[in-house]
């Protein structure tokens, strides 16, 4: 059965899976159902909005959800035919760490302060030594150290040395040390600025190139997606709204959202006096709408999108679109 | 599964674990205020170690006729009401109050260290649970609390330590509880997860170097705290038995001659001021040293 899987599941295979929180007695619905699919060595851009439930679902594909509180409801997270949420703990630990990692969001607070950043590379090669197997990981960690730019010397340094950008290449360090498979970055530039953004996302290129290693981007930034990634799926209350590849939902965003998404972004090449966001706020997770649950922001929206959950439909380039007025939106937009 | 130090790097392991007391010493040794309390300290355990060579008199020797005796060459301190040399019995009874100062606090925190990390780090029902017990000890007063163990397991040095180190345990528990809740809603513990930290490393390798400095200024002052409390135990009979000098008692029985002979309560008082005050600069450099926020 598993050998049957192997051959016809992509590498990263997400099946409804469904996140709750719950919290204060109510009942937070993170995640809705996510289907996303990642072949090796490619990147898979998920857009969102703060509390989208981005970071959730790559906190579910890693199992670290926090005990108290969040439950993985249903769904399935295949990893080259293996379905990690049926794993029991034992397996789970050799995959942490080791074939998936995480790039944390804030390289401030993602370190140890009172362990050098040697050590902490270090710990993580440590942590997966097989039996028989003699690396040192010493070694490994200042190797790792001069791979993403930084003195081998200073391996006995400790985080509050470093100024963010190097911070956030030795968060990078600690996450490529064991060669993973499957690389979750969560906004590993938000907290950089923009030169600084960019030379670590041509680290993160360079090195996924090496080793082959896919990649789940997490992001709000359309110019992220737009240097890194192969694939973008937009994510609305935990709910994927588009799914296609850069080009397809780059040329032709359907939903509206999308298409408010781009339009939110300033034209350099014009004056404009005001930006263009999109009306309201995105929907109470404790109550979400039950139809599309953008619909309370929707210019198009109908009864027909309030009734009931919105099916997946195939827009005229063949990428996925939750949308059930797609057609009647693209005529209207010409 | 290689979860705790294993072989693979021994040597290497070893030689940071040195560097980094070295470091802390060095950090230590900038601090003069706290060099200045290390050196009494030193000075201190140094003479309590050697006071049987050192002392002029028989600490227990009574000899009524010259007792209250103020300070003089014979007797550097004066004497007691009962003319026992109070100069030998305050370098004695340093053996008794520092090492009950310091043991009872060693073994207060670790339980205290235990159940203050796994209250801290588990939270939710566990946390609640053990709390609640928590505030019941907590509940009783010290003293009376002390004076109960004290009494149960009888009068003498080591259950005394004891009875003092059961009392302390839920406010060192509860100190780093605190602590522990504040530090592992930081990203580097979610880091820590997914790299396959276990919940053991997280806590005692992760989490616990992150809340120790406030522990470590508690319990240099918890030793100062303890060494009074322990002369309150020897004031009402239940601490360490007469005889045998120790500060606290010597500063009680003083008590009823405070108007006469003042120097039978400095003397003793003076020890323990001195003591406290050592403790409380060491335990402020310590958390400074310790600290590598603050190297420069």
């Amino acid at each position: 059965m598993p050998d049957n899987n192997k051959t016809q599941l992509p590498f990263l295979d997400i099946k409804d899976l469904v996140v709750e929180y719950v919290s204060d007695g109510e009942i937070v619905h993170a995640v809705n159902g996510v289907d996303l699919h990642l072949e090796r060595g490619k990147t898979l851009g998920l857009v969102g909005e703060t509390g989208a439930g981005k970071t959730t679902i790559a906190k579910s594909i890693l199992r670290i959800l926090p005990d108290v509180g969040a439950k993985i409801c249903g769904g399935q997270v295949h990893l080259d035919g293996e379905n990690l949420l049926e794993l029991q703990e034992v397996d789970m630990r050799k995959i942490r760490g080791n074939k998936i990692s995480m790039i944390f969001q804030d390289p401030m607070t993602a370190l140890n302060p009172v362990q050098t950043v040697g050590d902490q590379i270090a710990e993580v090669v440590h942590l997966h030594l097989e039996h028989g197997d003699h690396t040192d990981p010493v070694a490994r960690a200042k190797e790792m150290l001069e791979i993403v730019g930084i003195p081998a010397e200073r391996y006995h340094e400790y985080p509050h040395q470093f100024s963010g950008g190097m911070k956030q290449r030795v968060v990078i360090a600690i996450a490529l040390a064991c060669n993973p498979d499957l690389l979750l970055a969560d906004e590993p530039t938000t907290a950089l600025d923009v030169t600084i953004q960019a030379q670590v996302l041509d680290l993160i290129g360079d090195l996924r190139k090496k080793y082959n290693t896919a990649m789940l981007l997490i992001t709000h930034d359309m110019g992220v997606v737009a240097q890194v990634c192969d694939d973008v799926a937009v994510i609305y209350a935990g709910t994927i709204l588009e799914y296609g590849t850069k080009r397809q939902v780059f040329k032709h965003p359907t939903h509206p959202y999308t298409i408010g998404l781009f339009g939110a972004i300033p034209d350099m090449n014009e004056d404009e006096e005001w930006l263009h966001p999109i009306d309201g706020l995105p929907p109470d997770p404790t109550n979400l709408p039950k139809g599309c649950a953008f619909s309370p922001r929707c210019p198009y929206a109908t009864d027909e999108c309030r009734k009931e959950p919105i099916k997946i439909y195939k827009t005229p380039d063949g990428h996925d679109c939750r949308c059930c007025r797609m057609g009647a939106i693209a005529k209207k937009e010409g | 599964m290689p979860e705790t130090k294993t072989a693979a790097a021994p040597v290497q392991q070893k030689a940071k674990k040195k560097s980094e007391f070295m470091r802390v010493m060095r950090q230590l040794s900038k601090n003069k205020l706290a060099m200045v309390g290390l050196a009494i300290l030193i000075i201190e355990i140094l003479l309590a170690l050697l006071a049987p060579y050192i002392i002029p008199y028989d600490y227990a020797k009574m000899d009524v006729v010259n007792a209250f005796q103020t300070p003089s060459a014979a007797h550097l301190f004066g004497t007691d009401d009962t003319g026992r040399d109070i100069f030998s019995r305050v370098l004695y009874g340093g053996r008794y109050s520092i090492t009950t100062g310091i043991l009872a606090v060693l073994i207060s925190l670790v339980p205290g260290i235990v159940i203050g990390a796994i209250a801290g780090y588990f939270g939710g029902q566990v946390d609640n649970i053990i709390m609640r017990i928590l505030d019941i000890i907590q509940a009783i007063p010290g003293m009376l609390l002390m004076i109960v163990i004290a009494s149960v397991l009888g009068p003498g040095f080591f259950n005394t330590i004891i009875a003092l180190s059961i009392s302390s345990i839920p406010g060192s528990a509860r100190m780093l509880r605190a602590q522990m809740l504040k530090e592992r809603e930081n990203e580097y513990i979610e880091a820590a997860q997914s790299i396959n930290c276990s919940k053991f490393r997280i806590i005692f390798s992760h989490l616990l170097p992150n809340c120790m400095s406030p522990m470590i200024v508690s319990s240099t002052m918890g030793v100062a705290q303890t060494i009074t409390m322990a002369a309150g135990l020897s004031f009402i009979g239940l601490g360490i038995q007469p005889p045998t000098p120790e500060w606290g008692a010597m500063l009680s029985d003083a008590r009823q001659f405070m108007d006469q002979a003042p120097h039978l309560i400095i003397f003793p008082g003076l020890a323990i001021a001195i003591t406290v005050l050592a403790l409380n600069f060491l335990g402020d450099g310590l958390r400074d040293a310790l600290d590598p926020k603050l190297k420069n």
